[in-house]
C-alpha cells in the first residue's frame, strides 16, 4: 500500500537523519546499518541475506535453508511462566511458584529473551525454596504416584532409585548419561549414608533434580564450543524448543519418544508434531504468552482507568480480555491470515461487551463469534482490550497508540524522547482538544520528530475513549480523525489506516518477525533476513494463515540448527 | 518480650515450612549485648524514589547548617540534623531515560558498550554498583552479603533496567524481593528459635543440615561438569547461577557453629495489598535485617524507574507519578507531583525514624552508623533531566559524615560523592566511573 510505503520510507529515512546527528537514539528495527547489540556480531556482516541477494528471485528464499546463519542462542533460563508451566507438566502442580520469583526482563516486547534472562543469588534460592516445597507438597499427595510406586513410609532403594532416573530424565528433558545417572545416584546413597531414610533420600535427590541447572536452563551443546560452524540440534534439544515454543513448557510423553526414535528430523516429522501440539489445549500458551505480550493483552489486565469512566468495571475488563484472547486462539484454531486481525468485522462477545459495544446481545455471559457490520469497530484495533493498553488512567494516549501500531505492527518504532526536553512555555492560546495540545507539543522540533510519525496515527482511533467506548465527541468537542502523514497523504480514522497497514507487505513481515523472534527467544537480526523474506512470502500465498506461519517458523534452519557463539567474550 | 538465639541454619526450606515468632518491629530492638569501647560496624542503605522531584519544590534555597527546609522535605523536619541535602551533582549519562536513570542509580552512567547483552541500548549501567563493593568490604562475614528489595503498586514489571539498582556486573542485575513476608522468612526463615540450646543441636536438625549439603554439594558438582561443555557465553550465564549457589551454601550453616544472634521475638509481617503497609513492612524487616546484623548492605526501591501507579490514596486519579511529573507547566499537575513526593519523602523518613531508634552494641545508634543514600533516576521528571539530581545522604557512617547541612556544588558528576562513600568503607578507589576526584566536605 503505497500509504504506508511512504510512511516508511520516510520514517526510516527521517530516523536514519536523526541517527545521524545524535538526537535519537533506540531500537528502530531492522535497519541496515542498525547495530546488532547482541547475538551473533559477526552475523550482522555475514548474513545469508546479503550474500543471496544476486541470487535469481526463484532462487533467493528457497536457498535460506542450510544456507542461512541460525544464529547462537544462549543458555536459556526458563522464565517465570515456563517454570511454572513446566512444573505443572511434570507433577501436576499448578501452585504457580513463580509469583514469588524476581520478575522476568522483557526485551523487543517478549520475557523469552533468552540473553536478558539473567540469574542473581536471588533466583536461586528463590529456586531452591520451591523445589523443596513442590517436593514435600509432591510427596505428601495423592500426585506422589506421579513419580513413583511406593507409598510413604514403605520407601525402599529398589522403589525409589529407578524412580528418581526416571523423574531426572523427564524433568532435564532428555535421557541420562551414564555419568550424570551415577553421580544422581551417588546424592541418594550419601543421604542414606548420612542417617536418611530412603524417603529423606528420595525427598533430597528430587530436591536436587529441581535445583539443577539442567531442569532451569535449556541447554544446548556443541561438539565443538569454540567452532561457530552451524549444526542440527540434537532431537531432544529440537524437543524443547518446539515444546517452549507452542506450549512455554517441557516436552510431552509424545515429543520426547519421537526424539528418542529420532523421528524429528524430516519437515514432515516436525510439521506432524507442530500440529499435534498445536491442537493440544497447552497450545494456548501461545496466546497466553505471544500474544499477551504482542497484543499487549498482559498489560491491559492491569489497566486501571480512573473512577470517572463510569461504564468501566473490573468484570468488563475480563471480557475486553475474554474478546482479545478468544479472537486471537481463533486464528491458531482456524488457520487465519494475520493481516485479517486488523481488519476483521467479526468479533468475540458476550453480552456485558455487546451493551457497551452498543451491538445486538448475543444472549451468552460467555463470548461468542459476532459479526460487527453496521458499527464503527473492526478488528483489534478496535476492540477494549488495546483501547485500555494505549490509554493513560485519565485519558486516551494518541502517543501510545501510535506508537504501538509503528512498533508493533511494522516494525518501525520510533525512538524514545532525547534527553532534557525543556518544559513547554506557556502557550498565550489554551488549547481546547488533545489534538491542539499535542499540535503545540510538536512545535518543538526535537519532539516534532518523532511525534509527527506517532501522533497522527494514534489520532485516528480518537473514536474510542481511553475505555474503548465509541464517542462521536471528546468533552463536547468534535472529533477530528482526519490525518496528514508528514509526506501529505492523507487519511481519515482508523478503518483506513489499518485496511492500508492489512494490505501492505511490511505487516506481515514484522508479524512473521514477531513471531520468530518469539519462538528463537533471541533478537531478530540481520542475518535473519533471507529467512523472513522467506517466511513473509509463504504467509503471503492465498489461504496461508498463522498454523502455517508457526510450523514455517519451525522448519527453518534457524530453529533447527545453531552454532555456539564461539571465541571469548 | 523475650530476647531469644537465632543460630544459623539452612536457609533452603521453605518459605514458612516453620512457623518462627520473631520481630514485629513495634517495639523491636536488638538485644546485641552492650559492649563497653565496642567498634561500630558500618552499614550502607541505598533508597530510591521513581520520576525525580519537581526542582520548585525540592532544593533548598539556603545551604550549610540551618538551612531553610523546603515544603516537600517537610516530613524530614525533625531529622534535619540526620540527614544532608546534597544538591548541583549530575548524571553524565549518555540517554536520559528512566531506565538509565535506575539502572545507573548506584553505578553512575550508562554508557554506549557495544558488548552488553542488554539489548535497551543506551540505557544499561557500566557495571558494578557501589552497594556491592562496599559489600565487598563490609559484607562477607554476615550471612547476607546484602539485600534488595522493592516495594511497588505496579502490577507488571518494566524489564531489568528499571527494575534494579543494584548491579554485580554490568548484564547483572541482583533481583529485587518484592513482598516483605517473604524477606523476612529468608532472613530468618529455618531458624529454630527460643533459648540457646545448652544441649546443642538435634539430631535432625543435624541430619537436615547434612541433606541440605549433600545436595548443594551434588548441584555445584552436576553444574561444574556441565559447565565444561559449554561455550564462553553460556559458560557466563550459568557462572550467574553458580554465584547464587555459592551464595546459599555461605548461608548453610552448621548447627550449633553459629555464634548466633539475639533479636527480640515478634511476628512475621502478614501479607497485605495495601501499598502504604507493604512499604511500612518492608521498611521495618529490612531495618530488622541491619540491626539484627544478618545483613550490612541493603536497598530499597519505591516502585520502578518512571512511576507507574496511582496515588488514589492520595486523593490523585489524574494518572501515575510520571504523568504527574510530565505536568507541562499545568498548575494541578504540579500541585499533584508535589503532593506525592512530599508522601514519598514520609517513606523516607519512617526508614531513618526506625533506623534511629535503634541502638547499636557500641551506644551509637543504626543510623549513625549508617549511611543511607537517596536519588532518583531523574532530577526534574518533567524534562528527563539527569543533572542537578536529589539526593539526600541520611547518617554519620559512623563519624565519616556530619550531616546537617545542605551542600550544593555546581555541575560535578554524582560519581564524585559515590568515590567518597566508596572510601568511607574502605574501599580504596580513587576513581569511580566518570568521577573527576571525591567530596572533600561531607565530614564537614
Amino acid at each position: 500500500m503505497m500509504l504506508l510505503r511512504n510512511l516508511q520510507s520516510l520514517g526510516y529515512g527521517l530516523l536514519g537523519l536523526l541517527a545521524g546527528v545524535g538526537a535519537c537514539t533506540g531500537d528502530i528495527g531492522n535497519l541496515p546499518d542498525e547495530d546488532v547489540t547482541y547475538g551473533e556480531t559477526q552475523g550482522s556482516t555475514s548474513g545469508g541475506a546479503t550474500g543471496l541477494g544476486a541470487l535469481p528471485p526463484e532462487l533467493g528464499p528457497q536457498s535460506c535453508n542450510g544456507a542461512a546463519d541460525p544464529g547462537s542462542v544462549v543458555l536459556h533460563r526458563l522464565n517465570n511462566v515456563e517454570y511454572d508451566n513446566s512444573i505443572r507438566d511434570l507433577i501436576g502442580d499448578t501452585s504457580t511458584p513463580s509469583l514469588g520469583f524476581p520478575k522476568d526482563n522483557v526485551a523487543l516486547g517478549f520475557d523469552n529473551e533468552a540473553a536478558v534472562l539473567s540469574v542473581s543469588s536471588l533466583h536461586v534460592e528463590k529456586y531452591s525454596g520451591a523445589a523443596t516445597a513442590l517436593v514435600d507438597s509432591l510427596l505428601s499427595s495423592n500426585r506422589r504416584s506421579r513419580v513413583l510406586s511406593c507409598s510413604q513410609g514403605a520407601s525402599t532403594d529398589a522403589c525409589v532409585q529407578p524412580a528418581i532416573a526416571a523423574f531426572a530424565a523427564k524433568a532435564w528433558r532428555r535421557p541420562l548419561g551414564a555419568d550424570t545417572q551415577n553421580r544422581l545416584m551417588a546424592l541418594y546413597q550419601a543421604a542414606i549414608a548420612k542417617g536418611g531414610t530412603p524417603e529423606q533420600g528420595l525427598r533430597t535427590t528430587l530436591r536436587a533434580i529441581l535445583v539443577s541447572p539442567r531442569f532451569l536452563f535449556r541447554t544446548e551443546l556443541d561438539a565443538d564450543p569454540a567452532s561457530t560452524s552451524s549444526h542440527p540440534l540434537d532431537p531432544f534439544e529440537l524437543a524443547s524448543r518446539l515444546s517452549y515454543f507452542l506450549w512455554s513448557s517441557t516436552p510431552d510423553g509424545a515429543l520426547l519418544d519421537a526424539a528418542a526414535k529420532s523421528e524429528l528430523t524430516t519437515p514432515a516429522q516436525v510439521g506432524a508434531q507442530v500440529g499435534r501440539m498445536l491442537a493440544d489445549p497447552r497450545a494456548a500458551a501461545l496466546t497466553q504468552n505471544f500474544a499477551g505480550q504482542w497484543m499487549g493483552v498482559r498489560q491491559a489486565g492491569q489497566a486501571n482507568p480512573n473512577a470517572k469512566f463510569a461504564a468501566f468495571t473490573p468484570n468488563l475488563r475480563n471480557d475486553f480480555l475474554s474478546e482479545a484472547s478468544t479472537f486471537f486462539q481463533s486464528f491458531l484454531v482456524e488457520n487465519k491470515p494475520p493481516a485479517e486481525m486488523l481488519t476483521a468485522s467479526y468479533s468475540y462477545i458476550n453480552d456485558a461487551l455487546a451493551k457497551y459495544y452498543g451491538l445486538p446481545l448475543p444472549g451468552s455471559s460467555t463470548v461468542v463469534k459476532r459479526s460487527l457490520q453496521g458499527s464503527p469497530r473492526a478488528g483489534l484495533l478496535t476492540q477494549g482490550s488495546w483501547l485500555l493498553m494505549t490509554s493513560t488512567a485519565a485519558r486516551t494516549s494518541p502517543v501510545r497508540r501510535g506508537k504501538w501500531v509503528l512498533g508493533q505492527l511494522l516494525c518501525s518504532e520510533p525512538p524514545p524522547p532525547p534527553p532534557n526536553v525543556p518544559a513547554l512555555t506557556e502557550s498565550s492560546v489554551t488549547p481546547t482538544t488533545l489534538r491542539e495540545q499535542m499540535q503545540q507539543h510538536r512545535a518543538s522540533a526535537s519532539c516534532a520528530a518523532c511525534h509527527n510519525l506517532m501522533d497522527p496515527i494514534g489520532l485516528a482511533f480518537e473514536n474510542f475513549d481511553a475505555v474503548g467506548q465509541y464517542r462521536a465527541t471528546d468533552t463536547g468537542n468534535p472529533i477530528d480523525t482526519r490525518g496528514t502523514l508528514p509526506d501529505g497523504t492523507a487519511f481519515e480514522g482508523q478503518g483506513t489506516l489499518a485496511a492500508s497497514i492489512a494490505a501492505g507487505p511490511e505487516f506481515d513481515r514484522c508479524f512473521s518477525s514477531k513471531v520468530f523472534g518469539y519462538a528463537l527467544g533471541r533478537q531478530v537480526a540481520e542475518y535473519d533476513n533471507c529467512t523472513l523474506d522467506e517466511l513473509t512470502s509463504k504467509l503471503q500465498k492465498p489461504g496461508a494463515g498463522l498454523s502455517d506461519l508457526i510450523n514455517d517458523i519451525a522448519q527453518t534452519s534457524a530453529f533447527r540448527l545453531r552454532h555456539a557463539k564461539g571465541g571469548p567474550l | 518480650m523475650t530476647s531469644r538465639r537465632l543460630s544459623r541454619r539452612a536457609l533452603l526450606r521453605s518459605a514458612g515450612g516453620l512457623a518462627i515468632a520473631l520481630p514485629f518491629l513495634e517495639q523491636m530492638m536488638p538485644a546485641r549485648s552492650m559492649a563497653a569501647g565496642a567498634s561500630p560496624t558500618k552499614r550502607f542503605v541505598g533508597v530510591f524514589f521513581p520520576s525525580g522531584f519537581i526542582p520548585s519544590g525540592w532544593k533548598p534555597s539556603t545551604t550549610g547548617k540551618g538551612y531553610i527546609l523546603t515544603p516537600t522535605l517537610q516530613p524530614l523536619a525533625a531529622l534535619q540534623n540526620d540527614f544532608l541535602v546534597i544538591s548541583g551533582l549530575d548524571k553524565k549519562a549518555n540517554d536520559s531515560s528512566h531506565h538509565g536513570g535506575t539502572s545507573g542509580l548506584l553505578t553512575g552512567t550508562s554508557a554506549n558498550e557495544s558488548t552488553s547483552k542488554l539489548i535497551t541500548d543506551a540505557s544499561r549501567p557500566t557495571g558494578r554498583s557501589i552497594d556491592q563493593f562496599i559489600a565487598d568490604k563490609i559484607g562477607t562475614t554476615t550471612t547476607k552479603r546484602s539485600i534488595h528489595t522493592l516495594v511497588t503498586a505496579e502490577p507488571y514489571a518494566c524489564g531489568d533496567l528499571c527494575g534494579n539498582i543494584s548491579w554485580s556486573d554490568k548484564d547483572t542485575p541482583l533481583g529485587t524481593e518484592t513482598d516483605p513476608k517473604a524477606l523476612f522468612d529468608s532472613l530468618f526463615a529455618g531458624v529454630p528459635m527460643g533459648p540457646a540450646q545448652p544441649t546443642g543441636p538435634s539430631p535432625d536438625q543435624v541430619l537436615a543440615y547434612q541433606l541440605d549439603k549433600s545436595m548443594l554439594d551434588y548441584v555445584l558438582d552436576d553444574a561444574t561438569s556441565l559447565r565444561a561443555k559449554l561455550g564462553h557465553a553460556d559458560q557466563q550465564k550459568l557462572d550467574e547461577y553458580l554465584t547464587g549457589v555459592r551464595s546459599l551454601e555461605q548461608q548453610l550453616k552448621e548447627p550449633g557453629s553459629s555464634a548466633g544472634i539475639s533479636c527480640t521475638s515478634g511476628a512475621a509481617p502478614a501479607k497485605t495489598a495495601d501499598i502504604r503497609t507493604r512499604i511500612k513492612n518492608m521498611t521495618d524487616v529490612l531495618v530488622l535485617g541491619l540491626s539484627c546484623d544478618i545483613t550490612r548492605v541493603a536497598t530499597m526501591m519505591i516502585g520502578f524507574g518512571r512511576g507507574n501507579w496511582v496515588f488514589d490514596f492520595l486523593g490523585l486519579d489524574g494518572g501515575h507519578h510520571d504523568d504527574y511529573s510530565h505536568h507541562d507547566n499545568k498548575q494541578p499537575k504540579i500541585d499533584g507531583c508535589l503532593v506525592i513526593e512530599k508522601w514519598e519523602m514520609q517513606q523516607f523518613a519512617y526508614l531513618l525514624d526506625r533506623m534511629k531508634a535503634v541502638v547499636e552494641p557500641d551506644g551509637a545508634t543504626l543510623l549513625d552508623n549508617s549511611l543511607v543514600y537517596m536519588s532518583s533516576d531523574v532530577g526534574d521528571g518533567q524534562a528527563h533531566s539527569q543533572k542537578d539530581l536529589p539526593i539526600l545522604l541520611a547518617g554519620r557512617g559512623a563519624g565519616a559524615v556530619s550531616p546537617g547541612r545542605h551542600l550544593k556544588y555546581a555541575g560535578l558528576p554524582h560519581t564524585n560523592l559515590f568515590v567518597s562513600l566508596l572510601q568511607t568503607y574502605g574501599v580504596s578507589m580513587d576513581k569511580y566511573n566518570d568521577s573527576t576526584g571525591a567530596l572533600s566536605d561531607l565530614a564537614g
